[in-house]
């Protein structure tokens, strides 16, 4: 039997193929797929983002651990949809149109994704029109934001009052360097993360879920 | 209704009649506050204290400064906005006390070839040159201005006799002198005292200035001002033309610095009024703060502002846009294009500044996007246009520009690195004013040897302190390459106890751990763990960015002649330790070379003279500029680069 903490080891270790082996394996074994999710793959990237939010790791780590975990997610998706097992909920991410700084951004998703979210990333400079267009399309429970510039944070209410205004009625998330939880609250936005652990943080309370 | 406020100890008030914020009040009344994080109130330093009126705190008051230090009337001044009568107390350390210089002689080769020059000519009556001048009988007699500009077109073919190699004269025409009202004036006046005259050219053959041959101000050298305008802090140097000497020279915050304290910030306040009174404010703040250092200079130097002929300015594209009074919007969201980005000629009088108004200006070309004229005068002043082999200049600045270039090419890219050497996102980062550790040893014992500006109790840590406390601490290996703090349990195996005690586990509770560098109990300062994850954001930055550049040249570190290392901050920092964190790539320490305030030696350049104007003319016609945001490889080198070296001995 796989030993799913063995799992989350070589997670925060990032050690992609061996995730991918141990995975692969615990599946062959007639393991529950959302056990080795929830054991092996959650349970590793939840403490990647406690020992990024203590500063113990930073961004290479996390990156590939992140690596690590999509590895192993890859595994097992196919038979979440095989068997109709929904993700914790959905998230539309994408860092405001006017800025292209991503790498914030990117720890979120990973982040996310390693917290059981389906993540759909639209990328960098995203327009409104285009945000609009993936939330009428995948209807997600939460939209997450990012702005790294002063000139473009702008774009959050601008956002916002136009999510709300085509009646999107989920949850709003959004963050990036120069925020701050005062900034949100004005923006109109529901949730503020400070950094990527953060986001999961407020996304898993958005949803009503236990952090 | 209108209430006031009032600053100690200046004792200056300002009267608003609508809420205002503090720091632009304190700004009106000449006092410049430091902000260290910009404004975002994250660091809590900018604390004043009110002495008189209701001010009620707020959670960030309290958050920041805590309890006791609110109930004694401290507040933010980054969260003040005042609606009633107060008076505020201004700490000292809170001050600006920011400075440049402006390098030293040997970029120059005399004689220089200054873009202005003074003509003594008589000009002749009206029937000496009748013929010449195209009229007939029929034809009323030419004016003063026409006869002048015969006059300086027979000064021009006359050889000169001091046998120096002649400077090129430019080509007078009467088209070509184009005067401003305020040269017709005096030229008006100057014929009251007679024919003979001193006049003031610039390097197109414009007619800048007039004046009677014995008059008062052209007894003297003519001299010109080198204009650094940087982000966060501006110089002004006080020059002689003909020499290129400096007289005097002053410098301090830039006075728009409590519209943020970036560019972008700059940009946004501009952007957030659609009717221009944003870039108006802007352009306002920096033109009175330049009067300001230019008065103090003129006043050092015992030169009357009307011997003042010329000025330079350098500055990135954002500070060029607001000293001309530009809307910089544009230069706020992609593709970063400004209004104009080559080189701008006038005369002083169009900026606004209290010089003469017929005196030349001339803004430096940039080359585009966030690489600007300082950066075309740092390459000019550092000779790199010149250079037989590619050289690497960084001028480290809250923008940290990265250049590789030679004669054949010039490749420039914006790093965008952040303030966190100018003391912003460090916990208790300040610039180098008395109190901030300036330098750090660790002893093989363990102990920790600091020096301070100023000899004093320390209070902060100042860009080159926050570099040396790294480099040592990664030495010492209480910080590993990647980053990470060892805790206190693997320091007691690793180093002597001296050290290991220092190491404190999570003091702020939930930041991390914190190396304590020095201080008296109550006022220690520390190095947290989250100040070394700011350091290697920017590390990551420039390294990768010059990582870029150089796989653009197809180049490796070996093939580069030398690294510059640029900035006013510079001077201070020990290569040993801008390498050992891999700040400046790891060649031959020999190679990297400190080239101190390269953009106020480049303005200095392009005021007084001509060749090197056309240098930076050229310098920013051929160079490239390098959106790193464009490159595919660039997150990928920036997440390497985070790491630091790894030490190259243990202990
Ligand atoms: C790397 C970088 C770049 C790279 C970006 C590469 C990329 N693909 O992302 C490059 C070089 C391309 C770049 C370009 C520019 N940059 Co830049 N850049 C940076 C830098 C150094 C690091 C940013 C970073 O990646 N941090 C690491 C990540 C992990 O942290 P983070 O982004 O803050 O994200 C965390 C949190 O904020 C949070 N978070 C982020 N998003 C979200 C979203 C949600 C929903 C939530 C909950 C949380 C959250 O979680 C993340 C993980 O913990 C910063 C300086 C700094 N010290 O921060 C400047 C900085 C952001 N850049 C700046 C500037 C000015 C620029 C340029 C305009 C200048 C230029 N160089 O020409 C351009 C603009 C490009 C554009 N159109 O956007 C300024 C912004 C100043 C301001 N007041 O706005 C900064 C602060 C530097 C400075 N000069 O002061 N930049």
């Amino acid at each position: 039997m796989v030993d799913l903490e063995q799992l989350a080891q070589q997670v925060i270790g990032g050690r992609a193929d061996e995730t991918g082996r141990l995975v692969k394996q615990a599946l062959d074994e007639g393991m529950d797929a959302q056990t080795v999710l929830e054991r092996g793959l959650i349970a590793g990237m939840a403490v990647i983002g406690m020992r990024f939010r203590a500063n113990e790791i930073f961004v290479p780590e996390v990156l590939v651990a992140a690596r690590a975990m999509k590895a192993g997610l890859e595994l097992l998706e196919p038979v979440f949809a095989a068997s109709g097992v929904q993700p914790l909920g959905t998230v539309v991410l994408g860092t405001v149109k006017g800025d292209i700084h991503d790498i914030g951004k990117n720890l979120v998703g990973m982040m996310l994704r390693g917290a059981g979210f389906r993540v759909i990333d639209l990328g960098v400079n995203v327009p409104q029109p285009k945000l609009l267009e993936a939330v009428a399309q995948h209807s997600p429970e939460i939209v997450a934001l990012s702005a790294l510039l002063t000139t473009t944070m702008g774009q959050m209410p601008l956002n916002i009052r136009a999510l709300r205004d085509a009646g999107y009625a989920g949850k709003i998330m959004v963050g990036g360097a120069p925020l701050s939880q005062e900034f949100a609250e004005k923006a109109g936005a529901d949730a503020y993360g400070a950094n990527a652990p953060d986001a999961v943080e407020q996304a898993l309370r958005l949803i009503g879920a236990a952090a | 209704m209108s209430f006031s406020l009032r600053f100690l100890p200046d004792n200056r008030s300002w009267s608003a009649d609508e809420p205002v914020d503090l720091v632009l009040a304190a700004a009106g009344c000449d006092i410049l506050l430091e902000q260290p994080c910009g404004s975002r109130t994250v660091c809590g330093k900018c604390r004043v204290r009110v002495v008189e009126g209701d001010v009620p705190a707020g959670a960030e008051d309290l958050r920041l400064l805590g309890q006791a230090a609110v109930a004694e009337g401290w507040r933010l001044a980054c969260r003040m906005t005042l609606a009633a009568p107060a008076t505020i107390e201004v700490p000292p350390a809170l001050r600006s006390t920011a400075a440049k210089s402006f390098g030293d002689d040997t970029l120059f080769t005399l004689p220089l070839d200054p873009p202005v020059r003074g003509v003594r000519v008589r000009i002749p009556e009206a029937q000496e040159v009748a013929h010449e001048a195209g009229a007939g009988p029929h034809h009323p007699p030419p004016g003063a201005l026409e006869r002048l500009a015969l006059a300086l077109r027979a000064a021009a073919g006359r050889p000169r006799t001091n046998g120096k190699s002649a400077p090129v004269q430019p080509d007078v025409a009467l088209g070509t002198l184009a005067p401003g009202a305020a040269a017709l004036r005096e030229l008006a006046a100057a014929l009251r005292h007679g024919p003979e005259v001193r006049a003031w050219l610039d390097a197109d053959g414009r007619l800048l200035a007039v004046e009677p041959a014995g008059g008062e101000t052209g007894a003297g050298p003519d001299c010109g001002l080198a204009l650094d305008v940087g982000t966060t802090t501006v110089a002004v140097a006080l020059v002689e033309l003909a020499r290129g000497e400096v007289l005097a020279s002053a410098s301090g915050l830039n006075a728009q610095t409590p519209f943020g304290a970036d560019v972008i910030s700059r940009i946004a306040h501009a952007q957030e009024r659609a009717d221009g009174a944003g870039a108006d404010a802007l352009h306002r703040a920096l033109v009175r703060g330049l009067d300001g250092l230019i008065a103090r200079c003129l006043e050092s130097a015992a030169v009357p502002a009307a011997r003042v002929r010329a000025l330079a300015a350098v500055g990135n594209p954002t500070m060029l846009h607001t000293l001309l009074g530009a809307d910089p919007t544009s230069l706020g969201q992609a593709p970063y294009v400004g209004a104009w980005r080559g080189s701008w000629h006038g005369l002083a009088g169009e900026l606004g500044l209290e010089l003469p108004r017929g005196a030349s200006a001339y803004l430096a070309p940039g080359v585009g996007s966030h690489v600007g004229a300082d950066t075309i005068a740092a390459i000019v002043a550092c000779g790199l246009d010149q250079a037989e082999r590619p050289t690497l200049l960084v001028d480290l600045g809250t923008n940290s520009e990265v250049v590789l270039g030679c004669r054949d090419f010039i490749l420039c890219a914006s790093t965008s690195a952040g303030p966190a050497f100018e003391g912003a996102t460090i916990r208790q980062g300040m610039r180098a004013a008395p109190g901030a550790i300036e330098q750090v040893r660790i002893r093989q014992s363990g102990s920790v040897m600091l020096r301070v500006v100023g000899g004093e109790e320390p209070v902060g840590l100042c860009g080159s302190g926050l570099v040396d406390a790294a480099a040592a601490l990664l030495g010492a290996g209480v910080i590993e390459p990647s980053g990470r703090m060892r805790s206190r349990e693997e320091l007691e195996a690793l180093v002597p106890p001296a050290l290991a005690q220092r190491l404190l586990e999570d003091p702020e509770a939930g930041a991390g751990r914190a190396f304590l560098l020095g201080g008296v109990a109550g006022r220690q300062v520390l190095l947290t763990a989250a100040d070394v994850r700011q350091l290697q954001l920017v590390k990551g930055s420039i390294a990768a960015g010059i990582r870029v550049l150089l796989a653009r040249k197809a180049l490796r570190l070996d093939d580069v002649a030398g690294v510059l290392l640029a900035g006013a901050f510079g001077n201070y920092l020990r290569k040993t330790s801008a390498q050992a964190i891999g700040l400046v790539p790891d060649i031959d320490p020999e190679r990297v070379h400190f080239v101190g305030n390269a953009a106020g030696a480049g303005a200095r350049a392009v005021l007084c003279d001509r060749g090197l104007r056309r240098r930076a003319e050229e310098a920013a016609a051929r160079a490239e500029y390098v959106e790193l945001a464009d490159a595919p490889e660039y997150p990928d080198l920036f997440a390497a680069e985070l790491a630091f070296p790894a030490p190259a001995s243990t202990g």
